[in-house]
């Protein structure tokens, strides 16, 4: 038995007292006669003692009073969404019908956009959408407080349309466990994309130019309330039939994705733009990635796109920015694409589950876990990378000459 | 009597009332608390997220099946959410650590019993807050499990109920955990945890 190699497990399982006599007795004996096992053991019991030692932080005064008021406040509100029409697919009918209406009312109205920064990633999404056809038009020199942007038309039919593919798409879930849970949640959303439509049709509409200010304010003001009511309300539409585990391990988000989108970059021949565009990207705090393409010639001549990754915030300033300070002909070349990671985020959390059954059997079989725990970091790490990809996005500029 | 009478306050906090979700779970406030006070470090996100906790409890309660005891539910819905707030947060999380003014008890206590002087009850302190700020830099992972063992004093079985991980992995993740505190503060600090000349 090879106490020095994995003195860490033994001296732990001695101060919790759960080795058997037999091993306990060797362990002693060696301890004796190693003075880096013997030091590593006063130090660990030294520290396991003072945590053990140490008082409990007293509950601060109003704690319970807080709690009670929640509870009650909580209660009361249950008590009247009972009240309110329960039927899922009324809602979701009538929520599908009012993101078409407002979409067509929009559609007909001038379409006058200046969408500015957004503080929440839900109003970010739809205006990317948006934007993506809104830089096209931007690109080509109108004004940005007068002209017509014909793609916001199509701007916002794809954001209706992509509205209505998701009422659609979790109508269709029959999930057993998560039917009501699921569908609550999408109800929930529906009413947020309402707001989100309703506030950005507002913008469309003309009430922006003078009154830009107040227009932007309020859909500020109502995207956080609605990103605050999202966070309010998802534990509430967890509620009921679901199981222990399953409702302790979903948190906020059980779904998984990347966003990507594509841009043109027309360049004169003395190619300062690609310049620009780098310093451009700097300032905005995103990071250029490697082009791993090896068919791609890595030359200033030659090069065919630049690859960048950003945060949604970052690059919901990326159109303003681009026009008004660099002057660079910026233009979409594909929408943004979701790519859904749910499966290879489910794939890798099974992984880690059969990687910590690995790791118990080998320390049962008194085996070096050492490079399982490696394999494990590795997986923990890409979890992570994935969970972070949702409030990213990556943005490849095409170099046009 | 009072197995009943949890019982019946179970039955009644499943419908919803809020007065018997309270008296059932009041009793673990404290405990939660200092679980989400040790992982943050911090009091207002502590009170934050213990009171989450407990709202999360409130809602899920019915479905409550009593496969493991009340306590380590709490417990586990404690960790889940200091987790998932510590994740959320990872980039904007600022440590910020709060000495508790335990000294001057401490050293009352010293002069009018047979309790430590004042000069180990310092030692004793730096020794406590270097722990805490050393705790602070653990990996989450590591850092809920020396919670739940040294801090709480859960068993192995309560642990490996709270963090849903077979034993064998909650035997590996106590010692590493350790190590990991250890190697933070007998190798930067070992004028406080350590009293052997090299």
């Amino acid at each position: 038995m090879s106490f020095c190699n994995e003195n860490n497990k033994y001296i732990s399982l001695y101060i919790d007292d759960l080795l058997d006599e037999k091993t306990e007795l060797l362990f002693k004996e060696h301890i004796k006669e190693c003075s880096e096992c013997s030091h590593k053991l006063e130090e660990m019991s030294l520290l396991a003692e003072l945590c053990k030692e140490e008082d409990e932080i007293p509950l601060p005064e109003k704690f319970a009073a807080s709690i009670h008021d929640r509870l009650i406040s909580l209660d009361t509100n249950k008590a009247k969404s009972k009240r309110f029409v329960y039927n899922k697919k009324l809602i979701a009918s009538l929520s599908t019908a009012a993101i078409l209406v407002i979409s067509l009312f929009a559609y007909n109205l001038l379409p006058e956009i200046n969408v500015k920064n957004q503080s929440t990633k839900a109003a970010e999404s739809v205006q990317m959408e948006s934007d993506s056809n809104i830089i096209g038009d931007r690109a080509s020199g109108k004004s940005s407080d007068t002209s017509l942007y014909n793609s916001s038309e199509s701007a916002t039919a794809n954001v209706a349309g992509n509205f209505a593919d998701n009422v659609a798409e979790t109508s269709d879930k029959t999930d057993d466990s998560n039917t009501q849970n699921k569908s609550e949640v999408h109800v929930v959303e529906q009413k947020e994309d309402v707001k989100i439509a309703m506030s950005f049709s507002k913008s469309l509409a003309g009430e922006y130019g003078e009154d830009s200010g107040a227009a932007k304010e309020k859909s500020n003001v109502e995207v956080p309330s609605v990103d605050g009511q999202k966070r309010q309300a998802e534990p509430d539409a967890q509620i009921s039939s679901i199981d222990n585990e399953v409702a302790l391990t979903m948190t906020t988000a059980n779904s998984y994705y990347s966003n990507s989108i594509e841009l043109n970059l027309n360049i004169t021949s003395k190619r300062i733009e690609i310049d620009v565009l780098d310093k451009m990207m700097e300032e905005l705090g995103s990071k250029k990635l490697e082009n791993s393409d090896a068919d791609v010639i890595i030359d200033e001549d030659t090069i065919e796109f630049i690859d960048y990754e950003l945060s949604l915030v970052q690059y919901s300033k990326l159109e303003s920015i681009a026009a008004e300070k660099y002057e660079l002909d910026l233009s979409t070349k594909t929408e943004i694409t979701k790519t859904d990671l749910t499966d290879e985020y489910n794939i890798l959390n099974m992984q880690m589950i059969e990687i910590d059954e690995k790791i118990t059997q080998a320390i049962i079989n008194n085996e070096s876990t050492s490079e399982l725990e490696l394999e494990k970091t590795n997986i923990l790490n890409q979890i992570n990378d994935i969970i972070m990809k949702k409030d990213m996005i990556s943005v490849k500029i095409y170099i046009c000459r | 009597m009072r197995l009943e009478n949890e019982s019946s306050l179970l039955i009644k906090a499943k419908q919803g009332n809020v007065e018997a979700f309270e008296e059932l779970t009041s009793s673990y406030y404290s405990k939660v608390y200092n679980i989400c006070y040790k992982m943050l470090n911090n009091a207002d996100d502590a009170i934050e997220q213990a009171q989450e906790t407990f709202i999360k409890a409130y809602k899920y309660i019915k479905d409550f099946k009593g496969n493991c005891s009340l306590s380590t539910w709490l417990y586990r819905i404690a960790t889940n959410v200091c987790l998932d707030f510590l994740r959320k947060n990872k980039n904007k999380r600022t440590i910020s650590l709060e000495q508790n003014t335990y000294d001057d008890l401490q050293i009352k206590d010293s002069l009018v019993s047979d309790k430590p002087g004042p000069e180990k009850v310092a030692e004793t302190n730096a020794q406590k807050l270097a722990i805490r700020e050393a705790m602070a830099k653990m990996n989450e992972n590591n850092r809920i499990v020396i919670i739940l063992r040294d801090f709480m004093g859960l068993s192995y079985e309560e642990i490996s109920e709270t963090i849903k991980a077979p034993t064998g992995t909650v035997k590996s993740r106590i010692s590493r955990a350790r190590s990991e505190l250890r190697d933070l503060l007998c190798k930067d600090k070992e004028h406080l945890f350590t009293d052997y000349v090299k």
